[in-house]
């Protein structure tokens, strides 16, 4: 120890320390001098004894600094500085390297940060890896593939599987109006179990958690935001009220900053029973289906315990014959770790992103290896000196690392840079509640990122430059001939560049495609020019139906007398907006031939002109009408073209007994199909009916209005909701265009990452190829000289480049193309329209790719052509 | 690869023993500069025993690391202020130790060599 603090004062006093030893070594001579002369010596032999008494002085040295010191970092220090100077005598090379790595090194960073964000860093919950959702899945043979929400007995069922989990909370979101001073809004509320905090391992920042006799009561905890931007932050926000939908919560509570369960826009918990009157019926209805589950596992209970206990449970539900939903009776749960749940569908976007990076900073390492190889060629004479002198292979190797370390240091200094600058584009488009930025984890990442990089495109080229031919070297410096091994590695770089930059070039053409694609679907209904808005009407302001009829009936009147407005209409539903009202029915009941006993189809409500204002085209008959609208009037509803080639193939739909509230209910017409799930999934099982034929409607309504200039007429719907009632918020307000945007949002980032990264590696490929055409042109300007000498035209010159260059970018084409056929498989979910081994696609992208790479070659290779004998032979 | 090393192989003193040979030195000399614990063993391990005079400075700074030997400054028989080595309390119980060991080792070595099958 006392050891060990002594060599590193040494390593601080190494100036002193190496004075006073030439001070004793001089002193030592001198002494032996002068012994060696008394002993009779001329003064010159006296001065050559003394010396060679003393043996090696230098030698000597280093191993006085060896054993006094830390040799070890000592050689280190040492070859950084040369390191440093070496880079400093050709600032070119160092600045090619540097950018190329820095190119790869910066988009891994970038991603890296994402993925840590939304994958890697633990979410904010005590244990939260023990933490899992539980779904359920009922309906007839359980054959939908959707698992949704489970009952209150499911929960309680769950809850007692004490050998898998250790407490298991329900909850339910819910949307209120919060009315107060300011400006009412919207906010999301999760009804929640009073357990739920203590399952997820959380406590209140202020005040406390519900008790578990509150499962009824008017109490509220609070978001960290809605705290502060409603109360300032201020402490006797505690015992305060808010009001949700006008009616007083007292707050007791306000959770933690980060919390985002369950999820990052939740403002409010109040218990899972407030103000529900039929609470203990609802408790005890297996088929009332309304509630999330999120569980702890028990410990030492691992996922498949738990999944094994709830197949069980599972089983012993079905056989009890209880009905499960309105269609029948069995169930089946699913579990599934909070983790992957919460990452949800950015995971495999953000993996195939983090892949892409991954082969960019691939080709940037196979660039940087070969200016290295080039570099090392030019330093042989360094090297066979240094060896002469006594440096050791290792040494050498050593030395050559650090100075790519150094590189690839210097490499992600500039791509922390460049991924910071990346970020602030990326950061938006995270999943709501994730935060991404350069912090301490992502430093580190870089760091060992760029240091593995350093040693992994440095090792070949060092071991190259440093493997013992020296006499070859120091002699003829340049040879005639490129070398063998050295022509390997070079056909090695072209083949690997060209596959690698294939694979990302595929990738991003069938994104490309996939997006052309999507957004030049026809929804079914013309979005241009179309504004919306979602109102949730108070219901303790508008108890009645009528009230709600009237309130919507009197806004519509208002708005369509707006200059600007062209056509106004309302519905309980929307396409593309994420919401959707299915209703199941029994296909065999309308056509006994139907394989099927249960079709969910979407039910919709809609006001007169719904098809007009939409520009649905109505194929058949005629839409819902005012006249429909009328109390008395017949009970008619109209069905959407796939819904009516299902259930009357071959039949005319008019007139036929429709789907409804009643039974009598007559179908009017057939419109065209929407795309009201998803953009990418083809047209919908729909009904629609008036407004009037269904007690839920109402409750929410879109109002959809269209304009030539739909944004301007926005604050006009804003004054006239403000106008009929001040404390009526609006929930949404959107165009048309905007929600369609939002719908390919993801599809548009992922594609333009991909083409960038695959754009990085075009270029990058054809930096790489033109400096080896150029590297290699100049190392055989004699065999050239020779050939042309002896009557080779400059056609035969470029032919015997060329020629050797499409091979390898042949070859490369066809191992990339194999990756590509293997990889893009994992672009699957992300394509539409064009399968993942389309083979245009992948005939195109070669295609591109095998041209932009011989023009890489050409240009430089023409050069060679051009070579003049004369100077050529004089030169070398 | 100096011109010492072309003339004439020498056997090169093993570490563990110049250690030993440097304290011995100490010891019975007293406060010595460099040059005279050079010249010491070179007399004490007569004409057969080449020593490279200038490994005995890597010796020494080793040895003073440990806490064994300490330096001052003295004057030289030239007149040139040089540091002067000598032993601390310390390295006069290494060095006992060490002959200990060392006595052993070779009546061990002995007794094998003198060891009739």
């Amino acid at each position: 120890m006392r050891r060990a603090w002594r060599r590193l004062v040494a390593v601080v006093h190494r100036d002193r320390i190496d004075r006073e030893l030439d001070e004793d070594v001089r002193a030592h001579l001198e002494l032996a001098e002068r012994d060696a002369r008394s002993a009779g010596l001329s003064p010159d032999e006296a001065r050559r004894a003394a010396l060679q008494c003393f043996g090696p002085i230098q030698a000597m040295k280093e191993a006085h600094r060896d054993e006094r010191g830390l040799p070890g970092l000592e050689h280190l220090v040492r070859d950084v500085r040369y390191g440093l100077r070496a880079m400093g005598r050709s600032p070119r090379f160092a600045a090619v390297a540097v950018c190329t790595l820095a190119l790869g090194i910066g988009a891994n960073t970038a991603i890296f940060s994402v993925v840590d964000a939304v994958l890697l860093r633990p979410l904010p919950y005590r244990d939260a890896d023990r933490l899992v959702t539980i779904a359920s899945n009922t309906g007839p043979g359980m054959r939908r593939e959707a698992f949704t929400a489970v009952s209150y007995p499911d929960y309680q069922d769950i809850s007692r599987l004490t050998d898998a989990v250790a407490g298991a909370a329900a909850y339910s979101n819910d949307r209120y109006n919060l009315i107060d001073a300011g400006e009412p809004r919207e906010v999301q509320v999760t009804r929640a179990t009073p357990n739920l905090l203590s399952v997820l391992g959380i406590s209140p920042v202020v005040g406390r958690g519900f008790t578990a006799g509150e499962a009824h009561a008017p109490v509220a905890i609070v978001s960290h935001a809605l705290w502060l931007s409603d109360f300032g932050g201020d402490m006797r926000a505690l015992g305060r009220p808010i009001f949700l939908d006008g009616k007083p919560f007292t707050i007791i509570g306000v959770m933690p900053g980060n919390v985002p369960f369950p999820d990052a826009s939740t403002e409010a918990w109040i218990p899972i029973w407030w103000g529900i009157a039929d609470a203990p019926a609802m408790a005890e209805m297996r088929l009332y289906r309304a509630f999330s589950m999120v569980a702890r596992l028990a410990p030492g209970a691992s996922l498949g315990k738990l999944r094994d206990d709830l197949d069980l449970l599972g089983k012993h539900i079905t056989a009890s014959g209880e009905a499960t939903s309105k269609f029948g009776t069995g169930e089946r749960f699913a579990a599934t770790a909070l983790r992957d749940q919460v990452a949800g569908d950015a995971r495999q976007p953000l993996l195939i992103l983090f892949g892409a990076v991954a082969l960019v900073l691939l080709i940037a390492c196979v660039n940087a290896a070969n200016l290295l190889v080039a570099r090392a060629n030019g330093r042989q004479k360094e090297f066979a000196v240094r060896r002469a002198i006594g440096a050791g292979r290792w040494a050498l190797v050593r030395q050559l690392l650090v100075e790519s370390v150094l590189l690839a240091l210097a490499a992600g200094i500039v791509g922390l840079l460049l991924a910071a600058a990346g970020l602030d584009v990326l950061a938006a488009q995270l999943p709501h509640g994730y935060v991404a930025g350069i912090d301490g984890r992502v430093l580190g990442f870089t760091v060992v990122l760029a240091t593995a990089t350093g040693l992994g495109f440095g090792i070949v080229p060092a071991l190259r430059a440093s493997a013992p031919a020296l006499d070859q070297s120091i002699r003829d410096g340049a040879g005639a001939t490129v070398g063998r091994s050295h022509r390997r590695a070079r056909n090695l770089l072209i083949v690997s560049e060209i596959a690698l930059a294939l694979v990302l070039l595929v990738g991003s053409a069938l994104l490309v495609r996939s997006f052309i694609a999507v957004t030049t679907i026809n929804p079914g209904f013309n979005p241009q020019g179309l504004l919306t808005a979602r109102i949730r009407l108070t219901p303790e302001r508008y108890p009645t139906v009528s009230q709600k009829r009237a309130f919507f009936a009197e806004l519509v009147q208002r708005l369509r007398t707006q200059p600007g407005v062209s056509a106004i209409t309302f519905s309980d539903g929307a396409p593309l907006s994420g919401r959707r009202r299915m209703v199941g029915t029994n296909p065999q009941r309308i056509r006994p031939e139907d394989p099927d006993q249960f079709l969910a189809v979407e039910a919709i409500a809609v006001g007169p002109d719904y098809f007009s204002t939409m520009r649905i085209p109505i194929l058949q008959g005629r839409g819902i009408a005012a006249d429909d609208e009328r109390e008395g009037a017949p009970p008619v509803c109209v069905v959407s073209k796939s819904l009516a080639d299902r259930l009357w193939p071959g039949r005319n739909p008019i007139g036929q007994p429709g789907m409804g509230r009643r039974d009598d209910v007559k179908v009017v017409g057939v419109v065209s199909d929407v795309r009201s799930e998803s953009l990418e999934r083809a047209g919908g099982l729909a009904v629609y009916s008036p407004t009037t034929d269904d007690d839920r409607a109402y409750d929410e309504m879109w109002l959809v209005l269209r304009s030539a200039h739909p944004l301007r007429v926005a604050p006009a719907l804003q004054a006239a909701v403000r106008s009929l009632d001040a404390t009526q918020p609006i929930a949404e307000i959107a165009t048309y265009d905007q929600i369609i945007q939002q719908q390919y949002a993801r599809l548009r980032l992922i594609t333009a990452l991909i083409t960038l990264f695959a754009a990085l590696a075009l270029v990058l490929a054809v930096i790489g190829i033109a400096g080896v055409t150029a590297y290699a042109v100049s190392q055989r300007t004699r065999e050239l000289g020779i050939r042309i000498a002896l009557g080779a035209r400059t056609i035969d010159v470029l032919r015997l480049l060329l020629s050797e260059t499409v091979l390898l970018v042949v070859i490369g084409l066809g191992i990339g193309s194999a990756a590509a056929f293997g990889s893009t498989r994992v672009l699957r979910s992300l394509l539409y329209g064009v399968t993942s081994t389309d083979p245009t696609t992948f005939g195109a992208a070669a295609l591109a790719l095998g041209l932009v790479a011989l023009v890489a070659t050409y240009v430089p290779a023409r050069r060679a052509g051009r070579v003049d004998p004369v100077v050529a032979l004089r030169n070398v | 690869m100096s011109i010492s090393d072309m003339s004439k192989p020498t056997q090169e003193i093993p570490r563990g023993m110049l250690d030993l040979l440097i304290l011995r030195t100490l010891e019975t000399m007293g406060a010595l500069h460099g040059y005279g614990i050079a010249r010491r063993i070179e007399q004490v391990a007569g004409g057969d025993r080449r020593l490279s005079q200038g490994s005995i400075y890597p010796a020494l700074v080793r040895l003073q690391q440990q806490g064994w030997v300490r330096t001052r400054w003295g004057t030289s028989e030239t007149n040139r202020q040089v540091k002067f080595y000598e032993l601390t309390k310390a390295g006069t119980k290494q060095l006992h130790i060490e002959i200990a060991g060392w006595q052993e080792s070779t009546a061990l070595v002995a007794r094998f060599l003198e060891a009739k099958p």
